[in-house]
């Protein structure tokens, strides 16, 4: 479990130094978690890291049992006036607090320890529509929201499957399975736009990917 | 770690939650005044995201109550898998005390709840054995941890004390006749003060 938690956080910093080159367009861009921008990704990271497990239960309540609404106030919550805000904030969550030693904070499926596949690029079917696109490509748990470059302003449906990484325009980014805060697993990688499939390692991730 | 944890937070008047808990107020009346320090109230402080990384460290197992579970009473008539959704933030095995047998239930994330009908004793040492050396955390509520101090299980028990009087809700130390703890660390924030505390040496 310890050996869990120095991945967890080595793969939030890398994650941490993969976002501070990005430029405001591309903290817009959107995300394979619905349409989620990146920089709405991070706010839910943060949020996720930050929601213990009564504050997730309050917020629940709050949030009148809708697990979107309940994400939806969290990135609204934790998503800065600018990506640098949000950014670091990430930062303030990424390691665990310095004055206990055994202090680690909760688990994230991180999604840094996938493995690339060399088997070439996966083709994004144009023909059908962008919402179907979204669906297959968003693993579950997902938020959608009809935000686009703003923040989010409805929620939407939960996706289906997933379990796979799939090619992004100029990230590739995989929003975790989860609906629950204490797990705070995502990864926003860059990658040419004619890769990817990126599977993940379920020695390293299980029951995760 | 292998001790056996415990994390709660307190009124000053020993309450944990306050009274008429419900599916839309978990924590009862006032009970989320004990919780401002973790869940957003903007007056908390460092020492507060220090006792946060107390409450949040992984733990091989945990043992909860029914109450903690669910507000649901009675045999499970109604589908309800936890107040966490698919993907609990446990990550481990949970325990849940009951007095209605039910299978387990296993969960995304590597939370898997299971319902222990033989009491406390029975779930604590299943608890243990799954935790492999990485150490079981008493999860609440009020009812399991007075059960778990009075059998003498805990290593260290963390209370946040707010400086509020509930006046009513649940008691924690109602019917423990020895405290048995001392403080190692404390931590003080506007909102609460946080004292681990490890047991005693000579216990």
């Amino acid at each position: 479990m310890e050996d869990l938690w120095r991945m967890v956080h080595a793969e939030r910093a890398a994650l941490i130094n993969d976002l501070k080159d990005l430029d405001d367009e591309q903290w817009e861009q959107p995300s394979l978690c619905g349409e989620w921008t990146v920089h709405d990704v991070v706010a839910h990271l943060v949020d996720t890291a930050r929601t213990t497990r009564i504050g997730f239960v309050v917020g629940l309540a709050r949030a009148r049992f809708d697990f979107d609404r309940q994400n939806a106030n969290g990135v609204l919550r934790e998503r800065g006036d600018s990506p640098q805000e949000t950014l670091e904030r990430l930062g303030q969550v990424a390691s665990p607090p310095g004055s206990h030693a055994s202090g680690l904070r909760r688990c994230e499926g991180a999604c840094r320890p996938c493995s690339v596949d060399g088997s070439g690029p996966r083709r994004v079917d144009r023909r059908r529509p962008r919402s179907a696109r979204l669906r297959a490509f968003t693993p579950p748990g997902c938020l959608r929201t009809a935000g686009g470059a703003g923040r989010p302003r409805r929620t939407g449906r939960r996706c289906a499957d997933g379990g796979e990484l799939m090619r992004g325009n100029r990230f590739l980014l995989r929003c975790s399975g989860h609906s629950t805060p204490a797990v705070d697993p995502a990864a926003i990688i860059r990658r040419p736009a004619t890769v990817t499939p990126i599977t993940c390692n379920p020695q390293l991730l299980p029951g995760r990917c | 770690m292998s001790d056996t944890t415990c994390h709660m937070s307190i009124s000053l008047d020993g309450f944990v939650a306050g009274p008429e808990q419900s599916r839309d107020n978990p924590l009862g009346k006032r009970g989320g005044e004990l919780h401002g320090w973790h869940i957003g109230d903007p007056r908390a402080t460092e020492a507060d995201k220090t006792a946060n990384g107390w409450l949040m460290r992984p733990r091989g197992a945990y043992v909860m109550g029914r109450n903690m579970f669910g507000p649901i009473r009675g045999e499970w008539n109604e589908v309800w898998n936890g107040w966490w959704g698919p993907e609990p933030p446990y990550h481990a095995p949970v325990f849940v005390l009951t007095h209605h047998a039910r299978e387990p239930i296993q969960m995304e994330g590597g939370t898997t709840f299971h319902f222990v009908t033989e009491g406390f004793d029975a779930a604590y040492v299943q608890a243990l054995e799954t935790a492999d050396g990485n150490g079981v955390d008493i999860a609440g509520g009020a009812s399991t941890v007075r059960q778990a101090l009075n059998a003498g299980v805990i290593d260290e028990l963390s209370l946040d004390i707010a400086p509020v009087l509930l006046g009513s809700g649940e008691r924690m130390f109602d019917g423990v006749e020895a405290f048995g703890f001392e403080p190692v660390e404390v931590l003080q924030s506007p909102l609460s003060t946080h004292i681990r505390y490890r047991r005693d040496s000579a216990g």
